[in-house]
Formats: structure tokens, sequence, C-alpha cells
């Protein structure tokens, strides 16, 4: 007897007799094997921009439903010190410079910012050998969705094991939303950038995992997964606001939670899209390279960054809480105020602050 | 993901003289058709080997000739523009004296009026001071007099670069993310004494 068939005798039996059906009778999926070369090389693209300097330009494509949204830029990269990366080609922002250091990952590697371990637990990783691509000699690793739709393609440099190209799909395996593509690399022997433009403000110190429980004792959302398989795998705080900051990634799409003690300025959201929620709360959005959501619930004021594809920014967005201020009539307003003149008028009213 | 090669503006695409909706087109076209990017790529070369050529040095008598010519001056032409007064004005000003007034009434009886205008005034004075009543209780109400949480703005500038950190540095291009803001001087809506600094592990 095979043991699907086994588990829906014993569920049968179990609902017969008005039990609940026990989570070890659940039917396991078909379990995912990745391929170990698959693997090997997502390891060595993840570990290559540690050990190899490079330059060259890369264009960042994010595919939704207002159309594309692109970014040509050019990137100096040193292995030891980070990457320069200036935009190129943008009437809106003539000599756009950034510093990116290359950081210290606490949770393992990455392959163009997403954890290798997520992207293990979320897909299944087959590698289809090989191919070329900006007349460089390259291997493709595919990763699949549990219903064997495409999540992603990485082509990954033969000679260095640099990532030179990433597409990443939507849930139907067909639909682009989000590509980036190096269109020329030169790999340097020793590359040093010497006049370092400023680096991003702000900055972030590690508040780490194990802290989660008691910042949600101290009433902080901190959900340790989100819709689209997304799952909490750092914490920071920004050192300029105080804020904290929460990582949410499936491996391939990365999610950063803001959260701040707050309500929502209204001025803060001109040029977001407000949208109505079904408990009547507002959420400002605004779709992009990265997408933002701002709202606030509760005394929390939060702020998503991320490269969601949009469907799945509003599923996100819809999970937190959305509770809306509270309406407070012209008539209980009045009402309020002259109760307030009223104690002031009364003697121990207006004692009051002596009296404690 | 166009089929057609914008061929015309991939040298557009390259200088920044596409407008934003024309160069996300073509970038998107790039990022999936490789003899464009090879395209774009051979013009980018092209453009740093002019770019680090010798500067070209115009003839020295360039400047004695342009003076030579008959319409070229380097005084500014002053525009003379014609002031034009209004002959009829569509809305002719009141004058404040109500002598000057044409057609003006004169008020009739004073005696008939002056319990009925004390009347009106006291009914007046009540109301306005119940209104005054009600709107100092309205405003007293209002609860954001009481304890209530900060009102912010989340500084998106300074989030976004915290998040392309996180993410292992992609940087982001949105007009609002920090990449854009920064201006060559400083970043837009934050101290303009922001200089390189030293690397630090984080």
């Amino acid at each position: 007897m095979s043991l699907s068939r086994l588990a829906v005798l014993v569920s049968t039996a179990l609902i017969g007799f008005g039990l609940p059906m026990p989570a070890a009778a659940v039917v396991p999926l078909a379990a995912r094997e990745d391929s170990p070369t698959a693997v090997n090389w997502l390891e060595r693209a993840a570990a290559a921009p540690d050990r190899v300097s490079y330059h060259g330009t890369q264009i960042i494509t994010s595919w939704g439903p207002t159309g594309a949204s692109s970014a040509m830029l050019d990137i100096v990269h040193a292995a030891s010190q980070g990457s320069e990366i200036s935009v190129v080609g943008s009437g809106s922002s003539p000599g756009a410079k950034a510093f990116v250091q290359r950081a210290n990952h606490t949770e393992g590697p990455t392959v163009d910012g997403g954890p290798l371990a997520l992207l293990r637990a979320t897909y299944e990783l087959v590698y289809k050998c090989c191919t070329d691509t900006i007349g460089r000699a390259a291997v493709l690793v595919e990763a699949l969705r549990g219903d064997k739709t495409l999540a992603a393609r990485f082509w990954i440099d033969k000679a260095t094991g640099l990532l030179l190209q990433r597409e990443l799909f939507g849930p139907d395996g067909k639909t682009m939303v989000r590509a980036t593509v190096f269109t020329d690399l030169d790999i340097e022997d020793s590359e040093f950038i010497g006049h370092l433009p400023p680096m991003a403000p702000g900055g972030v110190e590690a508040v780490g995992m194990n802290k989660v429980d008691s910042l949600r004792s101290q009433g902080w959302t901190c959900s340790p997964s989100l819709p689209s398989d997304l799952q909490l795998y750092d914490v920071h705080q920004d050192t300029a606001s105080k804020s904290l900051q929460f990582s949410y990634s499936d491996g391939l799409f990365n999610v950063s939670l803001f959260e701040q003690r707050g309500e929502l300025d209204p001025s803060a959201v001109a040029g977001y899209t407000g949208i109505t929620t079904e408990e009547g709360a507002r959420v400002y959005q605004r779709y992009g390279m990265p997408s933002y959501a701002m709202w606030s619930s509760d005394g929390i004021v939060y702020t998503l960054v991320g490269d969601l594809p949009y469907d799945q920014l509003t599923k996100v967005v819809a999970a937190f809480p959305h509770q809306p201020p509270p309406t407070v009539t012209a008539v209980q307003r009045v009402g309020t105020g002259l109760a307030k003149m009223a104690k002031w008028l009364t003697p121990m009213g207006a004692l009051s602050w002596k009296l404690g | 993901m166009t089929l057609q090669h914008p061929l015309d503006k991939l040298s557009a695409v390259v200088d920044g003289e596409l407008d934003h909706d024309s160069r996300d087109k073509v970038l998107s076209h790039l990022v999936s058709c490789e003899t464009c990017r090879g395209e774009v790529d051979a013009q980018r070369r092209l453009k740093a080997r002019l770019a680090a050529a010798d500067p070209i040095e115009p003839p020295s008598d360039l400047m004695q000739r342009l003076m030579g010519v008959p319409s070229f001056s380097t005084e500014p032409r002053e525009e003379v523009r014609p002031v034009l007064t209004p002959v009829v004005s569509l809305f002719p000003q009141r004058s404040a004296f109500p002598a000057a007034r044409t057609g003006a009434t004169r008020p009739a009886s004073r005696v008939s009026r002056t319990r009925r205008r004390t009347g009106v005034l006291g009914a007046a004075g009540s109301a306005a001071a119940v209104a005054s009543l009600l709107g100092t209780a309205f405003v007293l109400g209002d609860p954001a007099r009481t304890e209530q949480p900060p009102v912010l703005q989340p500084p998106v500038a300074s989030f976004s670069a915290d998040h392309a950190a996180a993410t292992n540095g992609t940087p982001f291009t949105d007009p609002v993310a920090m990449l854009n803001s920064f201006n060559g001087a400083g970043y837009a809506g934050l101290s303009p004494t922001l200089q390189p600094v030293a690397l630090t592990g984080r």
C-alpha cells in the first residue's frame, strides 16, 4: 500500500471518530533535490566578488504593471574594498555616483543579494551546463518552484565565477519580472579605488535574530515569514533614525521592512499612490526600482523597500496590520473640549495640578 | 522587449539624451538583445577614447575674425516692450469715501432703526460668544492634543541605502532613492557635509 493511500485511510478513519488529523498524516510533497553542480556554481558566484576585481557595465530592468523601469550602471569593483557605482546615460542624474561597501553577511553567502541558504530552501536548483554571454564562456543554473515553473536563471562566468546575468520570472514561469545583465566586463588583476565617493547616508548596526522575541514583546511587528516564501533572516538598526530594519528574502527577491514608533506624516507620501485597505486604513505605494510602501498602524510607521513584483508586493503589504486611526466626530470633539473647560472651572480641577 | 532594434537610439542612451520612457524602452531591449548590447559597448568604448583624447585648441585668430562679423556684438541687446495701459478697466476700484460714490443713497431715519440695531447686535454678540465657545471646545477636543505618537517622515534615502547595503550593494536608481539624490556635493535632503569616508567593517 502506498504512503498516500495509507494517509487517506487513516485520516478518513480519524474523521469518522471525530478526532483531528495528526500532522504526521499530511501527505508530504515530493522531495526536491538540488543538483550538487548547480549548488557548487552558485557558491562560486557568491564568493567571486570577494576575490575578483572587475570593471563593467550593468543594466538592471524591472517590469511592472506600468511598464519597464531600467538603470544602466558603470561598476568598478575592487575585491578588497567594494564597488564604485555610477549611473550611465540618465539625464535625471548626471554624475550620480555611490560607493557600496562589500557587506559581511551573518546569514552566509549571497547571490545578487539573495541569501544562498534561502535560495536552496525555497527553490529546486538545476544545472543546465554550458552557454556563453558577452563573449564569455558561462554555465547556466535554473531555479524551479515546487510546481516546476521557472523562477530564475543564472549565468555564471566559467573563468571567474562572477554572476554575469540573472533573470527572474513571475509565478507563470514565463513572464520576466526582473533582469540583471552585464553588457561588458573586464577582469582586472588588481583594482584599487583611490578616491572614494561618499558612502550612502545612514548606516546600520546589527541587532541579530536572537533579539526577535524580545523585540516582539516590546510591541514591534516581527513576523518570521511573509507571503511569497519570504523568510526573516536578519535584523539591523538604522543608526540615524534608530528605526529597526527587518530583512526578508526567498533567495531571489529581497525586502527590507523598517519600523519606527509614530504616525505617518501625510506630507511624506507626496508622489506615492494611496490605496485604501479593507479595514479602511491608507497605504501609500510607489512601484519602481526599488518599490516602496508606507503606512502606519497602532503607533508604528512601516516603510517597506524591496524588489518584489507588483502582485507579490501587494500580498506582502496586506499581510501586515492596518489599523485605521480612530475617527472622532465633530460633536465628540466639542463634547471632549467642553468637558475639559468644565474641569478647569471646578475648584478641584483648577487645583488638580497641585494635588497631583 | 521589442523585436525591432532601436539602432537610432543606442548612441543617445549612451549620452544620456533620452527621456525617461525612451531610455527605459531601450534598456529593456538591451537586456534581451546581445547584438544591441555589443553595439552599445562599442559606442561607449569609442566615447571613452574620444574623451581621453587631447582637447582641440581653436585657432588663435578665431576671436578677431568673429569680431569682424558686422552683426556680431558683445553688447547685450536691450529688449523694448511697449507698456500698455488698459483704457477700460474690467474691475473699477471702489472709492473708500462714500461721498465719492455715484448714486449712493443716504440713510433715511436713524431713530427708527436704533432699537432694532441694538437687538440685532445683541443677538449677533451672543451667537458669536457661543460660536467662539464651541470653537474653543472643538479645538480643545482635538484628539491630537492628547498623548499621541510623534508624526514623522520616514527617511527614505537613508532606508534605501540601508536596503542596498543589506542586499549586498545593488544600488537603486529610483529618483527618490539615495543614488540619484547624490548631486556631486551631497545627498538631497541631507547634510551637504558628507565627505568620503574611510572603510569601516560592518
